[in-house]
């Protein structure tokens, strides 16, 4: 019965397992997945393998163009642009994934409630969020970064509360669909408690569109997060995030064009590796799409 | 059915009303409906799509859902408690481990995300305070006894064909040896050669376990081969109920003796069957009189204004007609 080594088609299509195995064998997802996981390595990595210190100015080096020295050149401080980006990573990665991690569970939580109950449960639940969904994500986080103020964690709280509301919509539509299957009535049938009923009935069926939407809001998020820092609302200088090294890299951008580049291209790197992983997921869960 | 001593029968339901919300309107599901099982007897509720038979075995366990359902009364006596009167905690304890129900599609009565063994395990972990291994033990045990190797109790439901599913919704009910099973069509979703086998494995394990039961269906045949009684059932009224050689000798309800023309006589050499010309009425409509009298061969004139006063025929044989068809008389 337990055997390590599964064969595909006795897994059942919509599980984890189901997904990651589909994964590895689609090429652009392999790739975002490699991506992702070699800035993640050097980012941790990234005090122990660079020559410089994201930190340690340069007062004879500044606004180097690449060089063998500086392989990625240096900023208006002279500090090593290289180690920053690198370093920079983990801004990007904890930012999108504690964020979505925090919307995800909130939004499941309160898409799940108000579809299973529905009636006022329901009502309340969902105009709520209503107000939160009509305002863009962007000057909702904004709004939120000058309530709570700036830095990592609450640019983290910002962004996972403005995200909310479409986990819990997903997951309220998915609800809607499950509620109503024989099975529930099943489960109910035989005696199941109704909190049992919904987490090990309800929410394992309607989770798999919800894979999707985590793996996109990632890419979003670390996208927003830059987006604030960019502002100046996210996290602030001298730690290197992404945005915030646009940012100020912005002045120069005429004459030093690289400043602003580099972490522009490694923006787009990690936003595009995640949607095509978001991309690939949604393409296995989707039934019309099959071979 | 007319008055009979409450505590002789060990099931009874008592004037079960059921209505839908749809919309504005209002979907009269149930009218009125009353019968009784002792232990050990098998009841068949026959009747057309829509009449309400499903939903009169899941308001027996009280598992319409709740935001459809517009009105839910009456009495549903077990062993002389009112089920409609039990809190959830007296309900659970109920369902599943006294009365349980074999769903009509096991296509999606079971949950696609878990394995075999563990739905089936779900229901004897509810009722038996034991370890899931030893709940799992029991639904291979279960497996086994409904025809399927305890080797594929680690398999997802869509590695099982269609009459599988079935054999694994009937052990799922079963796992908890209930005195009393509802079987919701339980054949509907096969094809004939399964329909046979999961029959008889309905009729072997209930002589075993010794189980009452309630099988809802549209097929007379089926009703020959396993019921003690029989009760059919029209726009949400029972209009004729009796044992088994009431109905099937003597069918005198016209809605009835319809039903019977309407079957393939094997013995007999006719072009064509008659069937009963018309649809059901629209379950929204409250009609003056008799709900069947559109439709009916032997309506009269006192049809029209008719209450439903039941006519006892005999201990057991009742209808709801005001004009019967004498005997002899029929199709």
């Amino acid at each position: 019965m337990k055997t390590k080594k599964t064969d595909i088609s006795s897994l059942k299509p919509g599980s984890l397992r189901y997904v990651w195995r589909k994964l590895l064998k689609n090429k652009s997802a392999v790739f975002g997945l490699l991506v992702i996981a070699l800035l993640m390595i050097l980012s941790l990595l990234s005090p122990f393998i660079c020559r410089y210190d994201y930190r340690s100015m340069d007062a004879l080096h500044t606004y180097a163009t690449p060089t063998a020295d500086h392989l990625l050149g240096t900023d208006e401080l002279g500090r090593d642009i290289l180690s920053r980006v690198l370093y920079g990573a983990r801004y990007t990665f904890i930012i999108g994934i504690l964020s979505t991690a925090i919307a995800a569970v909130l939004g499941i939580a309160m898409g799940a409630a108000a579809g299973y109950f529905g009636g006022k449960v329901d009502s309340i639940l969902m105009r709520f969020l209503d107000i939160f969904q009509s305002f863009p994500m962007l000057i909702l986080a904004m709004a939120f970064c000058a309530v709570f103020g700036t830095g990592i964690d609450k640019c983290i709280l910002a962004l996972g509360i403005s995200n909310i509301s479409g986990f819990a919509r997903l997951m309220r539509a998915n609800i809607l669909r499950i509620r109503n299957m024989e099975y529930v009535e099943a489960a109910t049938s035989i005696g199941c408690p109704t909190r049992r009923i919904i987490t090990s009935h309800v929410i394992p069926n309607a989770i798999s569109p919800i894979i999707v939407e985590i793996a996109m809001g990632i890419s979003r998020n670390g996208l927003a997060s830059s987006s604030l820092s960019f502002l100046g609302l996210g996290v602030q200088q001298p730690t290197p995030e992404w945005g915030a090294m646009l940012s100020s890299a912005r002045s120069y951008i005429r004459y030093y064009p690289h400043m602003a580049i580099i972490p522009g291209i490694f923006i787009l790197i990690t936003v595009l590796s995640f949607n095509l992983i978001g991309d690939a997921v949604r393409d296995i869960l989707d039934p019309t799409l099959k071979e | 059915m007319s008055e009979k001593t409450k505590n002789s029968a060990f099931f009874s339901i008592r004037d079960l009303n059921v209505q839908y919300k749809s919309g504005e309107q209002t979907v009269y599901a149930v009218n009125g409906v009353s019968f009784d099982l002792k232990a050990g007897e098998t009841l068949g509720l026959v009747g057309e799509t829509g009449a309400g038979k499903t939903t009169i075995a899941k308001s027996i366990l009280r598992i319409l859902p709740e935001h459809a359902v517009k009105r839910m009364d009456g009495e549903v006596l077990y062993e002389g408690q009112d089920i409609f009167k039990m809190n959830d905690t007296e309900l659970r304890k109920i369902r599943g481990h006294q009365i349980s129900m074999i769903f009509q599609d096991p296509m999606t009565a079971l949950n696609p995300v878990k394995r075999v063994n563990e739905q089936i395990a779900e229901g004897y972990i509810q009722h038996h305070n034991c370890s899931k291994a030893e709940a799992e033990r029991r639904a291979e045990e279960m497996l086994e006894l409904v025809g399927i190797s305890a080797d594929r109790a680690g398999e997802y439901p869509h590695q099982f064909s269609g009459g599988m599913k079935q054999r694994v919704v009937i052990a799922m009910a079963l796992a908890c040896s209930p005195k009393l099973l509802i079987a919701d069509e339980p054949t509907t979703a096969l094809d004939v050669t399964i329909q046979a086998q999961v029959l008889d494995l309905i009729k072997r394990l209930r002589d075993e376990l010794g189980t009452s039961m309630i099988l809802i269906t549209h097929d007379l045949g089926v009703v020959a081969g396993i019921c003690d009684k029989v009760a059919v059932i029209y726009a949400g009224r029972i209009i004729e109920s009796g044992t088994k050689a009431d109905v099937f000798k003597h069918p005198t309800h016209p809605y009835t003796i319809g039903l019977f023309g309407a079957l393939p006589d094997l013995k007999k050499d006719v072009e064509r069957l008659s069937p009963i010309e018309g649809l059901p009425p629209d379950p929204t409509q409250v009609t003056e009189g008799c709900a069947f009298y559109p439709r009916c061969a032997h309506r009269c004139d006192k049809c029209k204004q008719y209450q439903y006063e039941p006519t006892q025929l005999s201990d057991t044989h009742a209808i709801l007609c005001c004009n019967p068809v004498k005997e002899g008389a029929g199709a």
